[in-house]
């Protein structure tokens, strides 16, 4: 489907854009663009002279791009506004001006988030693409994601482009940069892990290399208006479970601290729909943190599995 | 501003869509979107000047629909869906896909609502345009709505199409036979003297009477722009439950007995109105004048004390 394709990628420094465009680099035309002027820079990743275009969505410069892409991969978010207009700005109008430049593109891929869905008291409570959406989180994160949708949604009805929306869940891996990677990262540093007060805060975390599998099934699903599809992982976990399971491995005791606030709230998906267009995830959650371990973090004396 | 233009309204057969087309069917070429499903509805159209046209406006059709509307005046919401795919469907497809359709419009005015907010635990907080949005009330309508505000801000920077979201506060008065839950309230107590409160807080908000909102029409279609402009639909004063009824216990004869409830219908929400000052001056109608006049027309078998 994307052999030979040209392909506008947006948000290339984040996590997942660098995955996908690890996996597609060598066989499609893909141009990569990023905000190297936002506070997280891909610059200090040591990517800057590898993105042939920066560019900040915000302030609509996209005339510099051509606009005869076949493919658009929408990552790029503000994930932490710190006010009503700049959650807008970079979760809703970007949106809006990329899909306005690129209207001739054969399908829109829309990076939404699971954190879109109305939380329920059952921390282990999968939600579905039907399911109810509406919640407050990360500032105005939450609520400038469902307004993204939003304007996705309205992208794909006046323009006429097939567009497809996929929520994400904690997606993790090698590359680093993601909510788990950065308590794995300071577990090992610190034996301090962030966790929840109460019910333990349930995920379905998404192995980097399994983001890229599920680029091509997803556009095929891409319509009018869009479709929906859950980007998680196969198994839903806590939080607790994971860093008990890396306490073993590493042979730590993990200490359950603050600041509450900071750790994300439960948020585990129903995988059907993506495991019927894409198959069971490749990697277990249990293989992923290993391999973060041994890719991130040599140099820990670790165990193997335990 | 609408004097001899082409006009399109929809939710013109509801209360605020009412009041707004009795103003000026009869200084403009009217066309009226919606469903006509209550009995005679196609049929007041006709007689106030409006051409209809039968449509729902998240799946239907808009091949009877010209598209070479002056303005837009897009009043229809679904106000009670019962899940939040629903209310997308109509709240924001619809919007869309209205905007699509007639875009050459010189502006588009899109009614909001102030449950798009984060809702805020003070009694008397005062949501101005720029308070954090969020999922609001909880309801599947607060998102939905939500949603719609992305869409239309989506659609102006699309199109290039000069927009305005008006977000509306509970209205009244009025002898539209759709009482709203407002109204309700009012004929309750006149029928067995009882008036809920909620059980866990006082109750303002800034409730705007219904025949002040067709003066905000023209001068928030002047205040549209790309991107969208946002203006406060609400009276000038914040209004205290208790006091509310104890005014209207007092015009009538009846001495309000209040009820706890942990049902109680409304959130709080008192809504800043000097944008909406600034751009068309105070509200006409203070509430004590505003509520003499709904119970005057409602309920015309009522001497009120002076």
């Amino acid at each position: 489907m994307l052999t030979g394709a040209k392909v506008l990628l947006i948000g290339a420094s984040g996590q997942i854009g660098r995955a996908v465009a690890r996996r597609f680099a060598d066989s499609c035309e893909i141009w990569r663009v990023a905000d190297f002027n936002g506070p997280e820079s891909g610059e200090k990743a040591g990517f800057r002279e590898d993105m042939p275009y920066s560019i900040d969505l915000s302030a609509g410069r996209l005339d510099r791009l051509p606009g005869d892409f076949d493919y658009v991969f929408h990552f790029a978010e503000v994930r932490d506004p710190y006010s009503v207009t700049e959650g807008l700005e970079g979760n809703c109008h970007a949106v809006a001006r990329v899909m306005k430049h690129c209207r001739k593109a054969k399908a829109f891929l829309h990076l939404s988030s699971a954190w879109v869905y109305k939380p329920d008291p059952d921390s282990r409570r999968a939600f579905s693409e039907s399911s109810d959406i509406g919640r407050n989180f990360g500032g105005q994160y939450a609520a400038s994601k469902i307004a993204g949708e939003a304007a996705a949604r309205a992208g794909s009805l006046i323009l006429g482009v097939p567009t497809v929306i996929c929520r994400a869940n904690v997606v993790y891996g090698p590359a680093g940069g993601g909510a788990l990677d950065q308590a794995i990262d300071d577990f090992v540093a610190t034996s301090q892990v962030r966790a929840t007060a109460g019910t333990p805060a349930c995920f379905s975390p998404l192995h980097e290399d399994d983001v890229a599998d599920l680029i091509e099934p997803s556009l095929a699903l891409a319509a009018i208006p869009p479709a929906i599809v859950n980007w998680c992982g196969d198994e839903i976990v806590s939080w607790h479970e994971i860093f008990r399971h890396i306490g073993r491995v590493i042979d730590r005791e993990p200490l359950e601290s603050g600041p509450l606030e900071s750790a994300r709230p439960s948020c585990a998906q129903d995988p059907a729909l993506r495991r019927s267009l894409a198959g069971p995830t490749r990697t277990s959650w249990k293989d992923g943190v290993a391999g973060v371990l041994q890719a991130r973090h040599a140099g820990v004396g670790w165990r193997g599995v335990a | 501003m609408l004097n001899g233009m082409k006009v399109l309204i929809t939710g013109h057969t509801g209360r605020i869509g009412e009041a707004i087309a009795e103003r000026f069917a009869p200084v403009c070429d009217m066309w009226g979107l919606a469903r006509y499903t209550r009995e005679g509805s196609w049929e007041e159209a006709i007689a106030r000047g409006i051409t209809p046209v039968r449509g729902g406006m998240g799946r239907d059709s808009f091949a009877e629909l010209p598209t070479d509307f002056d303005y837009v005046l897009n009043i229809a919401a679904a106000i009670h869906p019962t899940t939040t795919q629903e209310g997308i469907i109509d709240n924001c497809d619809g919007p869309a896909r209205l905007m699509g359709h007639c875009r050459d419009a010189k502006a588009f005015l899109h009614v909001s609502t102030v449950s798009v907010h984060q809702y805020s635990d003070e009694e008397r907080y005062v949501y101005s345009e720029d308070s954090p949005l969020g999922a609001g009330i909880g309801s599947a309508y607060g998102v939905s709505k939500l949603s719609g505000e992305g869409a239309v801000r989506a659609g102006a920077i699309m199109l290039d199409m000069p927009t305005v979201i008006c977000r509306q506060n509970v209205q009244y008065g009025g002898a539209h036979p759709d009482a709203n839950v407002f109204e309700q309230v009012i004929d309750r107590f006149l029928e067995t003297g009882e008036v809920p409160v909620p059980a866990d807080r006082k109750y303002f908000c800034s409730a705007d009477y219904l025949y002040d909102i067709p003066d905000w029409v023209e001068p928030c279609l002047a205040y549209a722009a790309v991107p969208a402009t946002v203006v406060n639909w609400c009276g000038d004063e914040a209004i205290d439950w208790i006091e509310l009824f104890d005014h209207i216990g007092w015009m009538v004869g009846k001495t309000p007995v209040f009820v706890k409830t942990d049902r109680f219908p409304f959130p709080n929400s008192i809504q800043d109105p000097s944008r909406r000052q600034s751009l068309a001056g105070p509200a006409r109608t203070p509430w004590r004048e505003g509520f003499r006049h709904s119970l005057e027309m409602r309920h015309p078998e009522l001497s009120l004390r002076r």
